[in-house]
């Protein structure tokens, strides 16, 4: 109850302007409570899921042992991870080697308190959400440049450089794209910006309709809402450094990247710290593009939310980003990994382009919806062109059989 | 001092000493890495005190801009510099008078005009005033406040208040007998034609009852009382309150001490970033400009460090 406490606006005025202070300070603590341990839990559960995962894609089992199928190693692997040595290599900044992990986990948690988890509740009520979750994310830059070279070793610091040069440019694309989304809204506020998905139809008419999944932003302006979603995703993907884009800890490579000389409590920060950016970026495009927490059939029960708001929204958002956690990892088994260079053209030459199209596209669409339909039905009549035109010109990919295979030598 | 008050004392001069220490590891530190390093306390901390002053996109851009952007460059650079531990590319191998010299100056330069350049706007503090004394009553001191509407955007209680809703806030700084309701008074300000000066003229919303709210009993805080004024329209205004007992009629607690009320801007639109810009671009533009002095002397760092890389 403490927690829904927090909700109320004008929250922050019993600290400020005297009131019940024990119930702020315990309200913080219950919310920073749950949000600690959710992140653990789900953490954990999702190593399990992606082995898993992983496992049925190659037609293996995956973990078997503990547990019915294998359903409780996550709790074997946490308890491992925490009674393992805590190991400091000698030519380690030993200070900074420590801090580290600190600092990469802070950065991701704290962006947690902004996600719009259900109707009108987020851990802490801020009007400028996004650009917030945005700048907390940069300590985790911070956080792995530290790693890096407090390690002392030369795979750790070039993980740490390649990883950082990755996420400070793929956030060139993230920031164009939801931009041009903020044009829509008209507000950097992640409850507004979930709300203001209820009702609208595409390119600015009928603002009144409930249109469900329709009046969502990734049907807002199509094609070029769409694209954006599809930007927003790929580049989020790279800045939680994972594969295909997950150069920066590429095994073959750098051995494992900026945490290879950490062990124990202090790698699994780390690890914690990935799944719990995996979900942030998840959050984010759920409220941006995909109506955060709205049902996706609108009205048709009767009112967008006919039993109970906060466990219905509560639903929805978890349902949505957790599809998109999932996708993430069915993309990891599914893709290759980059190459440095093609990673940064990708982003520069590609992406950081496109990005510019939909916000210009958007920004006129915004401006008149005739312009934006005659735009968005040029832009899909181009894309149809080009989709035409490679599957009817693209040279067919050669058989297996025709590739020469190197005589076997025995 | 209630206990809220010492916990956001201790928050505050909790960053406040963070900052500082961060600033002094980032000058005195041997090893230029740990120095780009401690930069990271600073900016945070220096985030959390504009936190402290309710602006919160403030603290994102501070964030994003210093951590996200200028921090991870400077990390890049240090880390690109030919033998990091090394010494003499440390901060200690610059010529000591000359950088004091420089540093005491702008130090001394930027302090003045900060303190006598500019006319500060009133803060978040409580505006004191008094009620003159009633029958069987001795006058009373008051505290008048301001926050803003939704109590958690932007800029300063008591400065400019955005949205044009606003919550006006009166306490007594001793029990108030016989009290049972307070009555608020708002006067807006009416500039003349030069719009060099003005007059205030009182402000009557379509509702009166509005004006007249219930008191509280905060027990030892003694009586308050809050009102929400919603859709004023654009401008400046100040206000006072009277009390009122059963029989109506207490006094006034005036405009505060000097006679000045707590003002405030109204400004009818939605959204911070326009009041930012009129701040930025109005009230505040000396204060703007000087502090990207900070952004030069950052600039004339590295092109020191760069050149001494080429020498080598």
């Amino acid at each position: 109850m403490s927690a829904l406490l927090l909700a109320e606006a004008g929250f922050w005025d019993n600290i400020i302007v005297g009131g019940d202070w024990w119930v702020a300070l315990l309200g913080i603590f219950v919310v920073c409570f749950i949000i600690v341990n959710f992140i653990a839990v789900y953490a954990g559960v999702n190593t399990l899921l992606e082995r898993k995962i992983a496992a049925h894609m190659q037609a293996r089992v995956g973990p078997y042992q503990v547990g019915p199928h294998g359903s409780l190693q996550w709790l074997a692997d946490a308890l491992k991870l925490l009674v393992k040595e805590d190991v400091i290599p000698k030519d380690t900044d030993a200070f900074l080697f420590r801090l580290a992990p600190y600092v990469v986990f802070a950065g991701s948690f704290a962006a947690w308190v902004a996600l719009p988890f259900t109707v009108d509740w987020s851990p802490a009520v801020m009007n400028v959400g996004i650009l917030y979750i945005l700048a907390v994310s940069s300590a985790v830059v911070i956080g792995i440049l530290m790693a890096g070279w407090a390690s002392g070793s030369k795979w750790a610091l070039f993980g740490a450089m390649r990883s950082a040069a990755q996420i400070v440019s793929y956030e060139v694309p993230v920031g164009i794209v939801l931009l041009g989304m903020l044009l829509i809204y008209g507000t950097l506020d992640m409850q507004e910006i979930s709300r203001a998905q209820e009702t609208g139809g595409w390119f600015g008419t009928s603002p009144d309709w409930h249109g469900g999944i329709f009046s969502w932003g990734v049907f807002r302006h199509p094609p070029f809402t769409i694209m954006a979603f599809f930007i927003y995703y790929t580049a989020g993907l790279a800045e939680t450094n994972r594969t295909p884009f997950d150069i920066p800890e590429a095994e073959s490579e750098l051995v494992a990247g900026y945490h290879t000389e950490y062990s124990g409590m202090r790698f699994s920060f780390f690890f914690l710290s990935e799944y719990a950016n995996m979900f942030v970026v998840s959050a984010i495009a759920t409220t941006f593009f995909l109506g955060g927490w709205l049902p996706p059939f609108g009205q048709l029960l009767g009112s967008t939310f006919p039993f109970n708001p906060f466990l219905e929204g509560l639903f929805w958002f978890m349902l949505k980003s957790f599809a998109l956690v999932i996708l993430m990892m069915w993309l990891r088994w599914t893709l290759p990994r980059y190459r440095v260079d093609q990673l940064m053209d990708l982003c520069w030459k590609r992406l950081t382009p496109l990005a510019f199209v939909t916000l210009f596209a958007i920004g006129v669409g915004e401006y008149s919806s005739t312009a934006g339909m005659a735009l968005g039905a040029a832009a899909t009549l181009a894309i149809l062109a080009l989709l035409v035109k490679e599957v009817f010109t693209a040279a067919p990919p050669a058989a297996m059989d025709s590739v020469k295979l190197p005589a076997n030598p025995s | 001092m209630p206990i809220s008050e010492i916990l956001l004392n201790f928050f505050f001069y909790l960053f406040a000493a963070t900052a500082v220490g961060g600033g002094a590891a980032v000058a005195f530190s041997r090893n230029i890495v740990r120095s780009a390093f401690a930069l990271l306390a600073v900016l945070f901390s220096v985030a959390a005190m504009y936190a402290f002053a309710r602006a919160d996109f403030i603290v994102a851009a501070q964030i994003l801009i210093y951590v996200g952007g200028i921090l991870v460059l400077i990390i890049f650079a240090v880390m690109l510099t030919h033998k990091i531990t090394d010494v003499k590319v440390s901060n200690e191998s610059s010529p000591g008078l000359a950088s004091a010299c420089a540093c005491v100056c702008l130090f001394v330069l930027l302090i003045l005009t900060f303190v006598y350049a500019h006319p500060w706007e009133r803060g978040a503090k409580p505006t004191p005033a008094t009620m003159p004394a009633a029958e069987g009553r001795p006058p009373l001191a008051v505290d008048l406040s301001m926050t803003q509407g939704d109590g958690r955007t932007g800029a300063p209680a008591g400065a400019t208040v955005l949205d044009g809703f606003a919550r006006l806030h009166v306490a007594t700084r001793a029990p108030l007998k016989g009290v049972s309701a307070a009555r608020f008074r708002i006067q807006r300000y009416a500039p003349d034609a030069s719009k060099k000066s003005g007059t205030w003229k009182e402000h009557r919303p379509d509702d009166p009852k509005k004006l007249l709210v219930k008191v509280a009993d905060d027990g030892e805080e003694g009586r308050s009382a809050l009102i929400d004024l919603e859709r004023l329209p654009e401008g400046r205004y100040r206000w006072g309150v009277r009390f009122e007992d059963e029989a109506g009629e207490t006094g006034w607690a005036e405009f505060g001490a000097r006679g000045e009320g707590l003002e405030a801007d109204f400004i009818a639109e939605k959204g911070l970033t326009k009041a930012l810009g009129r701040a930025f671009m109005g009230p505040y533009l000396l204060a703007f400009e000087v502090v990207s002095v900070l952004l030069l002397a950052a600039l004339v760092g590295a092109a020191y460090l760069a050149r001494k890389e080429v020498k080598e």
